[in-house]
Formats: C-alpha cells, structure tokens, sequence
C-alpha cells in the first residue's frame, strides 16, 4: 500500500475553505484545488483505463464538472470523496461505451529494450487487471494506489464498509485466479 | 507470458498500478483552468437537479407504477410463465451459491447436482451477487437475498415474489423455526416479516446499524444478529435489544434440537490480511467450543462466509475461503458434529450455504 499518498488528508482539511470559495465562483481558489488533486484524479482515471488519452479527458471532464456543478455541493467536506466517485463513475461510463464500439489500433510501436524480470511481472499484474470489472479494479487502485482505507473507500463510492472488503477480497482473489491462469 | 506461477504480493500490485497510473503533463492543467474560466458554474435548482435527471425519474416513477399494477393484478406475485415446476430428486441437498448461482450438492454422495431445476427469478453475476439463502422449515419455500430485493420462491409451482427492497447495502435472511417470519437484515434494521396468507406483512423494524446475518434462537422468539465487533440480540416483537458479552464472532447457528451451537470466530482484522476465521461447535448452554477447526482467511468484517447445520443435526456445512492451519482449499466442506470426517464437498460459496429440510 502507499502509504505516502495518505498525506493528503492534511490537503483535504486545508482545502475545506478552498472548496466554499470554489463554490461562489472564486476561479483562484478552483485553480488552487485542481492544481492540489489534479495528479490524484489523473492517476486513478489511467490506473483504471490504463489509456492515457482517455486518462486525460475524464480528468477534464471531472474538474469539468466539478465548476459547474460545486455551487450545489451541500457540504464541503464530502468535496474529495464527490470528486473520486465521479472519477470513477465517468471511468465506467467510458468503458461501458468503448464496450460498445470497436477501436482500431492504428500502429503498435516495437519495444525499446528487453524488459527486467520486474517489467515483466508488473505487465503481467496489469494485463490480469484489464481482466477485472471497473468496480474491482477502482478498489483496488483506491486502496492499493491511493492507500485508501476501506471506510474511506466506502464513502467514496458509497458503499457499506463491509461491501467494500468484500469485493476486495474478491478482486484480489480474482486477479490472482487470472494470474495463476495466464502463467 | 513466463509459464512461471505468479505470487500477488501487496507490493507487486501496488508497483503495477503505480506503472498504470503514470502522471500528468503540464498542459492538462492549463487546458482545464482555461476550460472551465470561460465555463459559468450551475446555480438554483437547475445546478443541482438535471434534466436528464428530471426525465429518468419520471421514467421511473412509471416504472414502478407499471411493477406495482402487476403485482397488484398477480395477487402479489409476479408470474413467470417461462418458469417449468421446480424438481428435486435429493432429499436433505445443499445449495450453496457458485459463482452467485445456486449449485445442489448431495453431501453424501460428494457429487454436485449441476442439473438442478431450480429455476431463480434474476440472472445474478459476480456484480450483482445473491448474498444469501434460507429454507423454510418445510422444505418447500426458498428466501433469496439478492442486492435489489429479498425474494421468496415457492418450488413446488416455480412462482416467486420479491418481499422487500435491501437497498445499496443488501440483505442477509434466516427463517424461524416455525416457518412463520422472516428475519431480514437489510438497511441498517432487523425486520420481522411475518407470512401469512394475505403476503408478506412487515411486523417490526428496528433501528441497528450495519447488522450482520441474523440467526433465529431455537425457542424461535428470539434473533442473534452481528453488529460492529459485537453479538446483539432482539425479539421478535423488536423489543430487548442486548448486546451479548464477547467478541469476534459472526455467523452463529444452533442444531435443529436446539442443543449445539455452532459458530465462526473471527480473529484480530489486519487492513492487510484480512482475518483468520475458525468454525467452533460446542454445547449451547455453555457455548464453550468443545471442537475448533481453523477454515481460513477472509477480507470480511462483521460477516462470514456462513454455516448450516444438516436437518438430522448431524453435520455441520461451511465455507472455506482457503488457507487456515489444515491448508484447506477453497470450497464447502462438511463435517460432523463431533469435529471428525471433515469432507470437502463441492466448490466455494461466498453466501451461506442452506441444507434443504426434507420436504
């Protein structure tokens, strides 16, 4: 888990006035919040996409949003959970609607160089996490990337606490099910 | 691919989603500044409620209208005319749910019935799970306790009728020991839903929060239930609420002569390796275990895969989720009361497994 990431909490109560200004249309103070969780956002949306094109229009998309839509939030303090659920829930959106159209690939470019037995793993972890539904796979990264933990998760996606170790479980049950099953 | 067997350690997944997450370049953040300055921001009650969400709650609004007149006209119950009469050729099956399906298995026989006719009113998947079962007394009606709904399916006509809502949360139900009410857990409340000829009659409700599955006493009055890191119990009339001394421990069922218990006590929860989890079987007036088999690890708080005893009292069935001292593989296991001829069964349930009563 990155632990380091978990820093943020200190963000989160310096951000709550931020947040209120944001809200009655203070663009400086909008500026300073995206600029505070923009990594954030952008990291969760391509964990889950793994596509960094699409990475950066549901980062867009969510601050996006957000500016619009901050003036009805009724309470500032549910600001970084609001802006990771419509994270995710845009991240599913756009899953759900390349499920429904073919893309093309265009080109694949040749590897650079032979990678390390550490490479190989990890692209092995991150092909069995395609494997994964967007539910699961947002979990994880929340818990895994983020080091989340899971009350926090659950008020993210606003789902009971034990809902959410339970699809923990199950996700990182399956991922190692994929895993073992590639090898 | 390597042909190597791959470990999931936390540290491996965490470097491959670091990998995955990358960062951002510089000009996203002046695209968005540049984006939403020129944007003005929703205010009023067009800033908070939508059009498109206007026009989706109207459509289910409509819905539910449509839903209700036909249960309405149905008596109660939705018809299902695809649905051919439910058979069971075993007596005394277990049904456990695999991959959120129900699967009958024949414990003494140790073969699954994969052909069983039981025929549920909902596909459930992996993302939408049937979290749970519970027999009627007699063997003839079957509670489901799905996400949506607790669902109630009788097998001798394959008719089936949906109860009450769980919400996002889901239900957990047991049955009474006189087939009378139902005890769901659903919403952050314990209600008694009593069944009577006139439908399903919700009797009481009351306010708990995040209540695990609930298990009926033998007597049939009283419900033990699991709520944060405690045992409660209530009556069925919804009044005594008691919290019970002791911790750790979820799932609880008593023999059908009311004199064993048998109970799974979680140990210490670690944010990295979940629980250890131990099924334990002992005299119901003592409670002390007097047969203690460690049956694995789990990522559950407040909940455990679940357990049932065998209608003759004989056997107990639960779910292994792997690991634990005996290095059990995943699946459902039986064993009899006495802690010998553990036997594994068939494949994993995550909702608890129900032994049939014979009809």
């Amino acid at each position: 888990m990155n632990v380091s990431e978990s820093a943020r909490d200190g963000m989160v109560a310096a951000g709550d006035s931020l947040v209120a200004r944001a809200g009655r249309g203070q663009h400086e103070a909008f500026a300073e919040i995206v600029e505070a969780r923009l990594d954030r956002v952008y990291r969760t949306a391509n964990a889950i996409l793994n596509n960094e094109a699409d990475a950066r229009d549901v980062t867009q998309d969510v601050f996006t949003k957000a500016w619009t839509h901050l003036p009805g939030l009724r309470d500032a303090d549910r600001f970084d959970a609001w802006l990771m659920r419509m994270t995710v829930n845009r991240c599913r959106d756009l899953l759900r609607r390349r499920h429904r159209s073919r893309e093309i690939v265009l080109e694949e470019l040749p590897p650079t160089a032979q990678p390390s037995a550490r490479g190989i793993e990890i692209s092995e972890v991150s092909a069995a996490l395609e494997r994964l539904s967007t539910e699961d796979r947002a979990i994880l990264v929340l818990h895994h990337l983020h080091g989340q933990p899971v009350k926090e998760i659950a008020q993210t996606l606003g789902m009971p606490a034990g809902t959410v170790k339970w699809r923990l479980h199950q996700a990182r049950q399956r991922l190692a099910q994929f895993l073992e099953a590639d090898a | 691919m390597t042909g190597q067997r791959r470990v999931l350690t936390d540290d491996l997944l965490a470097a491959a989603l670091q990998h995955r997450a990358g960062s951002p370049d510089g000009y996203l953040l002046s695209t968005i500044l540049g984006t939403t300055e020129a944007m003005p921001q929703r205010r009023g009650l067009g800033g908070l409620v939508s059009q498109r969400w206007i026009l989706f709650g109207v459509g289910l609004l409509l819905l539910v209208a449509i839903l209700a007149a036909a249960i309405v006209a149905g008596g109660g119950r939705l018809p299902m005319p695809t649905v051919p009469m439910a058979r069971y050729h075993h007596n005394g099956t277990i049904l456990i749910l695999s991959a959120g399906n129900p699967v009958e298995i024949d414990p003494a026989a140790t073969a699954i019935a994969s052909d069983s006719a039981l025929h549920l009113p909902t596909t459930y998947t992996a993302d939408i799970p049937l979290l749970g079962m519970s027999w009627a007394p007699d063997g003839m009606q079957l509670a489901l306790a799905a996400p949506q709904n607790v669902q109630l399916l009788d097998v001798r006509d394959g008719t089936w009728a949906n109860l009450v809502a769980c919400g996002s949360g889901g239900c957990a139900v047991a049955w009474s020991p006189d087939g009378s009410t139902l005890a769901i857990a659903r919403m952050g409340h314990i209600d008694f839903v009593q069944l009577g000829e006139r439908g399903p009659v919700p009797v009481d409700s009351v306010s708990t929060a995040g209540p695990g599955t609930p298990s009926w006493y033998p007597d049939g009055q009283r419900v033990r239930f699991f709520r944060g890191d405690a045992a409660w119990a209530i009556d069925r009339d919804g009044t005594n609420l008691l919290k019970l001394p002791g911790t750790g421990t979820t799932e609880t069922a008593w023999s059908p002569d009311g004199s064993t218990v048998a109970w799974i006590s979680h140990a210490p929860w670690s944010d990295t390796a979940g629980t250890n989890l131990t099924l334990k079987i002992g005299p119901a007036d003592t409670a002390s275990a007097e047969v203690s088999i460690d049956i694995g690890t789990c990522y559950c708080l407040g909940w455990a895969p679940g357990l049932a005893w065998s209608p003759d009292g004989t056997m107990v069935t639960f779910s292994s989720l792997g690991g634990g001292t005996l290095s059990l593989a995943d699946g459902l296991y039986v064993v009899h009361r006495d802690g010998t001829g553990l036997q594994r069964v068939g494949p994993s349930g995550w909702g608890a497994p129900a032994w049939r009563p014979i009809p």
